[in-house]
């Protein structure tokens, strides 16, 4: 497992990293331009688009690095290498493992460059020094009011577990546009647009629904519940159960992608 | 209880593609210390049992078991498969591929790989996607025949290079295996293999037709094995 996370760590990190170091890179040269004497320079012509190209670069980031994640799913598994890769000693689980972790790291570091960028940006201005007296704020927070801080990384956690999950349904929209026989990339976003509505109407009817439903009893009894461990330990039952509702929405997606990996494998 | 010699057994397997019959109702059993041909010509199943042999694909019925095991992690560790396509990732470097080999597989021996690299001339420094496509897949024969395994399923490994590196090919592939392992090769060159072929089985339209030793064909049917191909497949 952990060889394979290396491999694949290699694999992203080729093309994601420099990206991220180009991205800071242009971010500094746009501070550079913004200084009051080049703003001056050929009327500011080279500041603004000095400027553009930082921001397309933003955009190329997140681009790149998505577009990376799905086609080291579709090429490494699917494609020809896929005869390498489901022939080596290791379970489909790890390899789906792999996949998702190394993607989640990738988000991570695409995201952490961005904030970087901005604060290079903000450099020698107020607003590197609010950035700045974040640290000590959240320290004294985290002091002052720990309950409010256990939320915010509660909410933290379930972010990433949505982030996983996110990679985890496109994993399976290219798994089951493996199936087809012919189009399979077609397939795959074709079901990805079936998968992204069905769930929609299925919110839908729950939201709805479920007012209509039975559960009356239910409903007071969990009221009752949360009455009696107060509002402060509410809000942890329900960051933490949405974690659940999430990870196991994620744990779902997992083992479709693994049935088809594992029994319905058919490499071109 | 299997006899311990048997490495490849295959019962009643079948693989079904929507309608078609890939591969029917194979029966097979296939000693340890062997240097098997899978002939027949094309679409005749040879690709479907090897992707069946590596646990690429699920049979449809029957099954099949390598070393007393279903396609599964124990097999990929015991068998060294060599597909009929460029498979490695083309970014990676020859010693990067090394490397990969040697961290997933136990018995991949570095230095034989750096030898057979050096004997041919081939930089470990190269990336793949500079390399021809010939020398790629003398890469990927290199990187397959330098593990101790104890199946060896080559697929089409001769099909796309000249008669020189033929030769070179099955001397690499004769020379790297040893004695309690055997090799299934398959292919529709049978002139260029014959003189290493221990026994053959012949396939056709996924129907096995014909299991049986070298040296038997010469004996009962007269023939080499290349004529009684020429016989058995005319058109």
């Amino acid at each position: 497992m952990l060889k394979l996370l290396k491999y694949e760590w290699k694999a992203c990190a080729r093309i994601c990293l420099p990206l991220c170091g180009l991205l800071l890179l242009l971010s500094a040269v746009t501070r550079v331009m913004m200084v009051d004497r080049m703003q001056e320079l050929m009327y500011g012509i080279p500041t603004v688009l000095i400027s553009m190209l930082y921001f397309a670069m933003i955009v190329t980031v997140f681009v790149v690095t998505t577009v990376i994640l799905i086609q080291r799913f579709y090429k490494n598994l699917l494609g020809d290498e896929g005869y390498l890769m489901f022939t080596l000693p290791v379970t489909v689980s790890q390899h789906i493992w792999s996949k998702t972790i190394i993607a989640l790291a990738m988000s991570i570091i695409s995201m952490i460059a961005l904030f970087l960028s901005i604060g290079i940006l903000g450099m020698g201005t107020e607003l590197l020094g609010e950035l700045a007296s974040i640290v000590p704020n959240l320290l004294q927070g985290i002091y002052e009011r720990p309950s409010e801080f256990v939320v915010a990384l509660e909410a933290l956690l379930w972010l990433l577990i949505l982030s996983a999950v996110g990679m985890l349904f496109i994993y399976l929209c290219i798994a089951l546009g493996h199936l087809a026989k012919k189009h399979r990339v077609l397939m795959a976003v074709v079901w990805y647009f079936v998968l992204t509505t069905v769930f929609e109407f299925l919110l839908m009817f729950l939201i709805m629904g479920v007012g209509t439903l039975p559960l009356g009893g239910f409903w007071m009894a969990l009221q009752n519940f949360f009455v009696r461990i107060g509002p402060a330990a509410t809000i942890h039952v329900c960051m933490i159960g949405l974690c659940i509702i999430t990870a196991a929405v994620g744990a779902a997606f997992f083992l479709g992608t693994r049935y088809i990996l594992k029994n319905k494998l058919n490499l071109e | 209880m299997e006899q311990k010699n048997e490495l490849v057994v295959c019962q009643g397997l079948t693989k079904v593609y929507g309608g078609t019959r890939a591969l029917d109702n194979l029966n097979l059993n296939l000693e340890r210390g062997r240097f098997i041909g899978l002939l027949g010509p094309n679409g005749s199943g040879k690709t479907t049992a090897i992707k069946l042999l590596c646990g690429l694909i699920q049979p449809t019925g029957g099954m099949v078991t390598i070393d007393g095991a279903q396609p599964g992690i124990h097999t990929h560790s015991v068998v060294s498969y060599l597909p009929d396509r460029a498979y490695l990732s083309d970014w990676m470097k020859v010693c990067d591929l090394i490397a990969f080999f040697a961290d997933f597989y136990t018995d991949f021996d570095r230095v034989k790989a750096n030898d057979m690299l050096s004997a041919l001339d081939i930089s470990p420094l190269a990336r793949l996607k500079t390399l021809s496509k010939g020398t790629k897949e003398k890469v990927q024969l290199i990187l397959t025949m330098s593990r101790k395994a104890q199946l060896f399923l080559l697929d089409e490994p001769i099909g796309g290079v000249d008669p020189a590196a033929r030769d070179y090919i099955l001397n690499t592939i004769l020379s790297n295996y040893s004695e309690d392992a055997s090799v299934i090769l398959s292919t529709h060159l049978i002139a260029d293999i014959e003189r290493v072929l221990d026994e053959v089985v012949f396939l056709k339209n996924g129907v096995m037709t014909l299991h049986e030793s070298v040296d038997a064909i010469r004996e009962e049917h007269g023939k080499s094995v290349d004529m009684l191909f020429r016989e058995v497949f005319a058109c």
